[in-house]
């Protein structure tokens, strides 16, 4: 038997996740052609490799499609209500590290915490007739980090691309979105909440919780597992 | 249709309602912006080929009231029997509702106690003899806060999490320590004006960073609201909660009694903390006077002072009725949500109260007790 490993097919994120797979010790073979997304391990045919966009990683995990896969965490937990019961994160992999956080605009010099957005929404739809607006791509991190909040009145704009730009385009009033520095938020005038981190995401190594294996490949994915996470305590 | 429903009709027409056409498939606009976006998780979503969302009917009420608006009529009683859709943990996404909503009656308190004694009779209707009420009436917290002299802000905030007895204890905690809500870092020109109390001056410089950021004041938050509201924050950020009136508020959610008795012990927790409770008391206690006159054979009411409904539309008396007291989850529940209208686009304030029965939770508990099967039967 064998089982799949699937690592991003492009970018730094890419690159990263080679160099870390060559530090454990996995000589990974490229695609034969551009066309092609199989790899492959040399001298360990049980292991094969596929290159996926991240976010397809997260969506085959969670579909059980593979057994293991390099991805955001931010990714693998937008992906799926109660990540954990579908997705073991194995190791955090020290690289591709950014926040989703929630922003409001600098303009809003009455609202630091997430306390005081709360106190904005509520008032929000008797003073201008409708919901306060949110722009994010991630649905499910926002109904999750404002439901903790005890936040329920709002709504939010889809948002899949340049999402920073929502409320001086006024299509949202704040937004939640992913930042590595923050000078993209800065630039664009708006400040993250003091506690509105919801989550500080890297890449993860992540195993599938719902994927059926036989003994020897649950030995074989932990070891892969153990490899790994052993090249990231001890960077050469 | 089944027998059980039928039946459940025949009962609703006998109390002079209505029975609209509620279809399966709603716009989930108005339901997502009267309930907020949490509901999208428990509610089925779906869209048309125009791209307009859809869900499956999550319930009754938001529908009817929709209904009611676009018929123009003043005043009006609905009655409804379907299922309804939603994602629960423990029990089927597909169940049946029956219920009433009472629209646009003026006797408040008299709709009050109609709306409770109609769920009791549909719950024998159903075979459900003994029950267990819970009553609650949020007017008589935000008395109690206002006669307590709390800011305005604070009293929104404790108000919105009426019913939540953890949200409410970190609110309190909250307010009362070090960290009820300082305003960080401002720069000197800024914190003179908030000193200064000069409302103009920090307009002014909101409206600067709304220009610079490129956000228009029709959008959405203006400079003077943005700028009252920083106002009054500095105003409550050195004011504390103090230790007495912390106690008194707990002990006022502490209260838990037989309705009988609740009046009493309303009138006593006033008079100690010397707070009047004024008109919403004399609601009260005009309710539960009614309440008892009621035949409520086998029927046990209790007020709880800390229950409530965590939907913002909820404003007043509501309950919830259990085959048992330990029972976890209601056989019924329901109360008065005037503000519900004006959420769903009525210039009018349009008072309204309506409770739902949980039908096939009556079944399942009967069905297992008679060792029956779960198929409705006539229940006349």
């Amino acid at each position: 038997m064998t089982i799949t490993l699937a690592l991003p097919s492009k970018g730094r994120l890419k690159e990263q996740t080679l160099a870390l797979l060559a530090r454990a010790g996995f000589d990974i073979e490229l695609p034969q052609d551009a066309r092609s997304y199989r790899g492959a391990v040399n001298g360990l045919p049980e292991l094969e490799i596929a290159f996926l966009s991240a976010s397809e990683i997260a969506r085959e995990l969670i579909a059980g499609k593979i057994a293991l896969g390099v991805t955001g965490e931010d990714l693998a937990r937008e992906s799926v209500a109660e990540a954990d019961k579908a997705l073991a994160f194995r190791a955090k992999l020290g690289f591709g590290a950014a926040d989703v956080v929630v922003a409001v605009p600098e303009a809003w010099i009455d609202v630091g915490t997430m306390a005081d957005l709360d106190d904005v929404a509520a008032a929000f739809r008797q003073r201008h007739h409708r919901p306060l607006r949110i722009a994010t791509k991630y649905w499910q991190l926002t109904q999750n980090w404002f439901a903790d909040h005890g936040i329920a009145l709002y709504r939010i704009v889809e948002s899949l691309g340049a999402t920073e730009g929502a409320p001086a385009a006024g299509t949202a009033d704040i937004i939640v979105d992913i930042t590595s520095t923050g000078s993209t938020l800065k630039a664009n005038h708006l400040k993250i909440l003091s506690d509105g981190i919801v989550l500080r995401s890297e890449a993860n190594l992540i195993a599938s919780r719902r994927v059926r294996l036989t003994r020897e490949d649950r030995a074989l994915l932990n070891s892969v597992c153990e490899r790994i996470a052993a090249a990231v305590d001890n960077p050469a | 249709m089944t027998a059980l429903a039928t039946t459940i009709e025949l009962f609703l027409r006998e109390r002079k309602c209505a029975l609209p056409e509620i279809g399966l498939l709603q716009p989930a606009e108005p339901i997502l912006n009267a309930a907020g976006e949490d509901i999208r998780r428990r509610i089925f979503m779906t869209a048309d080929r125009q791209g307009r969302d859809l869900c499956l009917r999550p319930e009754f009420t938001i529908p009817v009231c929709l209904a009611h608006l676009a018929s123009g009529k003043a005043k009006k009683r609905y009655g409804y029997v379907g299922q309804v859709f939603r994602q629960r943990a423990e029990e089927p996404a597909e169940f049946t509702q029956a219920g009433i909503e009472d629209i646009g009656a003026r006797k408040s308190v008299a709709a009050d106690v109609r709306c409770l004694a109609d769920s009791v009779d549909m719950l024998r209707l159903l075979g459900k003899n003994r029950l267990s009420v819970t009553l609650g009436d949020q007017a008589i917290f935000e008395a109690v806060l206002k006669a307590m002299g709390l800011p305005r802000a604070w009293r929104e905030r404790l108000g919105r999490n009426f019913g939540d007895a953890d949200r409410l204890r970190a609110d309190l905690d909250r307010l009362s320590g070090k960290e009820n809500g300082g305003l960080g870092d401002l720069d000197p020109k800024l914190r003179a004006a908030i000193e200064a109390g000069d409302r103009d001056g920090v307009e002014g410089e909101v409206l600067a960073r709304m220009k610079e950021a490129g956000l228009s004041e029709d959008a959405g938050r203006s400079a003077g609201e943005i700028a009252a509201r920083l106002l009054d924050k500095a105003a409550l950020s050195a004011v504390r909660l103090a230790p007495e009136k912390r106690e008194m508020l707990e002990a006022f959610l502490a209260l838990d009694a037989p309705l009988r008795d609740a009046n009493r012990r309303l009138w006593s927790f006033a008079r100690r903390a010397n707070i009047p409770l004024g008109k919403p008391l004399e609601t009260f206690h005009k309710r539960a006077e009614q309440l008892a006159r009621l035949d409520l054979e086998n029927v046990s009411l209790r007020y709880r002072s800390a229950f409530g409904r965590r939907l913002d539309y909820y404003t007043g008396f509501v309950f919830e009725i259990r085959g048992g007291p330990s029972d976890e989850k209601p056989l019924a529940g329901g109360g008065r949500y005037d503000r519900l209208m004006t959420v769903l686009g009525s210039r009018a304030k349009i008072p309204a109260t309506g409770f739902a029965v949980y039908v096939d939770r009556t079944r399942a508990n009967s069905a297992s007790k008679a060792g029956a099967t779960v198929r409705a039967g006539g229940g006349a």
